[in-house]
């Protein structure tokens, strides 16, 4: 499954709702859960196979160049892969200072 | 890009070690863990200050210090190089504008991080300067928030600096705002403003203005200042909606991303547009204002027709 499945469908959904903090997909495929915590401070959770922060950031209509991404508290760059049970981060450069 | 190698942990490996990276730097197609990166980082900001020998032995510079993350790491990393010059010392000098709900937060991050660097610490406010805050200068008139901000904060910098005794000011622009303003002069069809050199001595009347981050990209900035816990959330400017800047910046970002060093190349369109008018009489000569005597361009400086828009 690819970067695709960000998009967040019917059946994710559901399975969100009942499982709203932390979710775990337990398909033959794949085990994962990631937590999103977005520039504003709202937080997503998705379920997806590895992809990287780019690939995650342009679903998410994000330009790489105006944030900086932590996983799990470290940054990281735009090519880590990510997945699994981590959590990430998305940070504004905040600008006028 | 060539394919990185990838840690174990999921993360590219750094191209100068074997540990995993936390920056991508794209115009050159590197991976850097955290200690090369800073180092990079360092190594860049000095080999800027040398090539243009902004800093010699003996200056004082005032670092224009408002605590937000160009001027933090701007006087991190300059407080870090001090020992390569001779007899340079530091004042910090942070401008008070008085915008509710945003500049008390980066004054007091200011206030700290002087405090740990050791360096001297000055803070001036709009008010000593012209009796008001900006946001009672700019209740009816906030499309202008950042011409009348920028008239006061220049004015109030520099005055602060002389009074310190400092003999250059040191400025936290980067990359992207220095792309920003070539741009945004360029649509203003304003060519004096585009090849105006504020670094040059300028017989006395101006201190030179120098910036030693001109060579880091903001989001580089960030993600040095992240690496070393330096990097804080703190709130935006309320008026950054009204500029024009704020369209440049989403526009040149997006060109930056798709078309990598987009920026760079806009600034040596200007250095080559500089260089073609070297010379040239592209600037009305410097006069002096009639009412307070400040170095200017017209009769009247900037800061005195504002205080008479103002009724001051």
């Amino acid at each position: 499954m690819g970067i695709g499945a960000f998009r967040a469908g019917a059946g994710y959904r559901t399975r969100a709702l009942l499982y709203p903090d932390i979710y775990v997909r337990r398909s033959p495929i794949f085990y994962t859960v990631m937590k999103i915590i977005l520039q504003d401070q709202s937080t997503r959770v998705v379920g997806d196979s590895p992809g990287t922060v780019e690939e995650l950031l342009l679903v998410l209509g994000i330009n790489p160049l105006e944030v900086i991404v932590s996983r799990n508290g470290a940054l990281v760059s735009e090519h880590a892969v990510i997945g699994d049970t981590d959590e990430i981060r998305i940070i504004r450069i905040a600008h006028g200072g | 890009m060539a394919a990185p190698d990838i840690s174990p942990a999921g993360a590219p490996v750094c191209v100068c070690c074997t540990e995993p990276a936390v920056v991508y730097q794209w115009t050159t197609d590197r991976h850097l863990c955290t200690t090369h990166f800073i180092a990079d980082i360092e190594a860049r900001v000095h080999t800027t200050i040398a090539e243009s020998r902004q800093i010699r032995a003996g200056d004082r510079i005032a670092v224009a210090f408002s605590g937000g993350k160009d001027s933090t790491a701007l006087l991190v990393i300059l407080s870090r190089l001090l020992p390569v010059w001779t007899d340079v010392s530091l004042v910090a000098i942070t401008v008070d504008e008085g915008i509710a709900g945003y500049r008390q937060d980066t004054i007091r991050v200011a206030k700290t991080l002087t405090k740990k660097l050791g360096v001297e610490h000055r803070i001036v406010s709009f008010k000593d300067l012209i009796g008001d805050d900006l946001d009672t200068i700019l209740a009816g008139r906030e499309s202008q928030a950042c011409t009348v901000c920028g008239i006061l904060r220049k004015k109030a910098l520099m005055d602060a600096a002389k009074e310190a005794g400092a003999t250059k000011i040191a400025t936290g622009h980067n990359l992207d705002d220095e792309a920003q303003s070539v741009l945004m002069n360029t649509l203003r069809g304003d060519l004096p403003r585009l090849v105006r050199d504020a670094g040059k001595e300028s017989g006395g009347c101006f201190l030179p203005r120098i910036k030693p981050l001109s060579g880091i990209y903001e989001k580089e900035i960030a993600s040095y200042l992240f690496v070393q816990d330096l990097f804080l959330v703190l709130p935006e400017c309320p008026y950054t909606r009204y500029a024009l800047r704020a369209e440049v910046r989403s526009m040149l970002s997006t060109l930056e991303f798709r078309y990598p060093g987009t920026m760079q190349h806009l600034i040596e369109s200007k250095k080559k547009i500089e260089r073609y008018c070297a010379g040239a009489p592209v600037m009305d000569a410097l006069r002096h204002c009639r009412e307070c005597g400040d170095p200017c361009s017209g009769e009247i400086c900037q800061v005195c027709r504002l205080r008479h828009s103002l009724g001051k």
